[in-house]
């Protein structure tokens, strides 16, 4: 009787999991129809197309409209809901056309801004860690650095129909890890070893360290500025943002590097001259908030940044 | 107190529980964060460079094969 449940169970576990199989397929194959149709378009009415889209999902999904609302009043209250509501519209649509850059990266040149101390970190082929955010176009930064160096490392949250698409990041030589793969964390530190740039994603919640953003206090994930003090890399600030034509700007700043460090040796003899986690994660917060409010219409405001958090 | 005391002192107020099994893998008991929070306390704490890289081979998957490692690092 035992062996009998067993066998069932087996058998259903297969034929769920063909189920699921196919249905990835049949999705992963239906996103490649859409991008190649996309493609086919001019880049402007390509943007133009995929915005109206962003803006009519948001139209329906409900959740997500009144949060990008009510995080864009709670953090600029000078906004009205007028204001707010256009506000929210606008980018969404310009982050649904950012994500969907990423299917056709390689269509995609850069200008790059940086001073000539970050340049120097960039071409060095040491490596470095990069604290980025989702603006504009959010792949651009791992792009924009493979440019200079060649191994451009992100973390990517990529949903299982789409993983077998994911040759969109290796040919523009991006090397793009997997979060939920099991040994995601272990990859990362062995390339950030072998000198790689890793480009992470900080701007959203995670339960790691209080930050303030917008004038609130809530938390954020410090990863890489861990992973930056770990192995002894220089920790860079990137963003991309869009211009009005279309074209896609990546600026670089230097946070932390040796060379800074040897400057506030000097400048602080009395104080401790490595700045904490938090103090770190203070300055990016600092500059992301900054950053935001100069290109309010192409972050993503529909995260539940700010949660239920309270110190 | 010893290196052994405050990894085990960190790993428990990370997990919650008094009672440590110091053959589990140190990346199933805590999360990644949480271990790279323990690499730079440690560096601070005993006054230590670590090679970090090195921190996650094969041979240091288990929490007293990491214990050893930091240990040795103090050592020398």
């Amino acid at each position: 009787m035992k062996v009998n449940n067993a066998s069932k169970s087996t058998t259903t576990d297969i034929t769920n999991s063909k189920r699921s199989l196919i249905k990835q397929k049949t999705i992963s194959l239906g996103i490649r129809l859409l991008v190649s149709t996309l493609l086919k378009l001019t880049r402007n009415r390509r943007k133009k197309l995929v915005q109206n889209i962003g803006k009519t999902i948001l139209r329906f999904a409900n959740k997500t409209r009144k949060r990008a609302i009510n995080n864009i009043i709670n953090a600029m209250p000078e906004f009205s809901i007028k204001e707010a509501t256009d506000l929210a519209f606008d980018a969404y649509g310009n982050c649904a056309y950012g994500v969907a850059e990423s299917f056709w990266l390689s269509q995609i040149e850069p200008d790059i801004f940086c001073d000539e101390e970050t340049l120097q970190i960039l071409q060095s082929g040491t490596g470095a860690c990069i604290a980025t955010m989702h603006i504009g176009c959010y792949e651009a930064v791992p792009l924009a650095v493979a440019k200079f160096a060649k191994q451009s490392v992100t973390l990517t949250n990529i949903p299982d129909f789409l993983a077998d698409t994911m040759d969109f990041y290796s040919e523009v030589n991006i090397t793009a890890i997997n979060k939920k793969s099991e040994n995601a964390f272990s990859e990362l530190v062995t390339r950030a070893g072998n000198n790689a740039y890793i480009s992470l994603h900080c701007d959203l919640y995670a339960n790691q360290t209080e930050v303030t953003f917008f004038g609130q206090k809530t938390k954020a994930p410090s990863g890489v500025v861990l992973l930056a003090k770990l192995t002894k890399k220089p920790l860079l600030l990137a963003y991309a943002v869009y211009q009005d034509d279309g074209q896609v700007q990546v600026f670089f700043e230097t946070l932390t590097s040796d060379k800074l460090a040897e400057q506030n040796t000097e400048q602080e003899t009395t104080q401790e001259s490595e700045q904490t986690v938090e103090q770190v994660m203070a300055q990016i917060y600092q500059r992301f908030e900054q950053i935001i409010r100069q290109y309010p219409s192409q972050w993503y405001w529909s995260y539940n940044r700010w949660k239920n958090y309270s110190s | 107190m010893s290196i052994q005391q405050s990894i085990i002192q960190f790993i428990e107020e990370k997990t919650h529980s008094p009672l440590i099994d110091l053959t589990d893998n140190l990346l199933g008991t805590i999360k990644s964060f949480d271990f790279m929070m323990l690499m730079l306390e440690l560096e601070q704490k005993f006054k230590l460079k670590l090679p970090f890289e090195q921190a996650l081979s094969t041979n240091l998957r288990q929490i007293d094969e990491f214990i050893c490692w930091v240990e040795l690092h103090h050592e020398s």
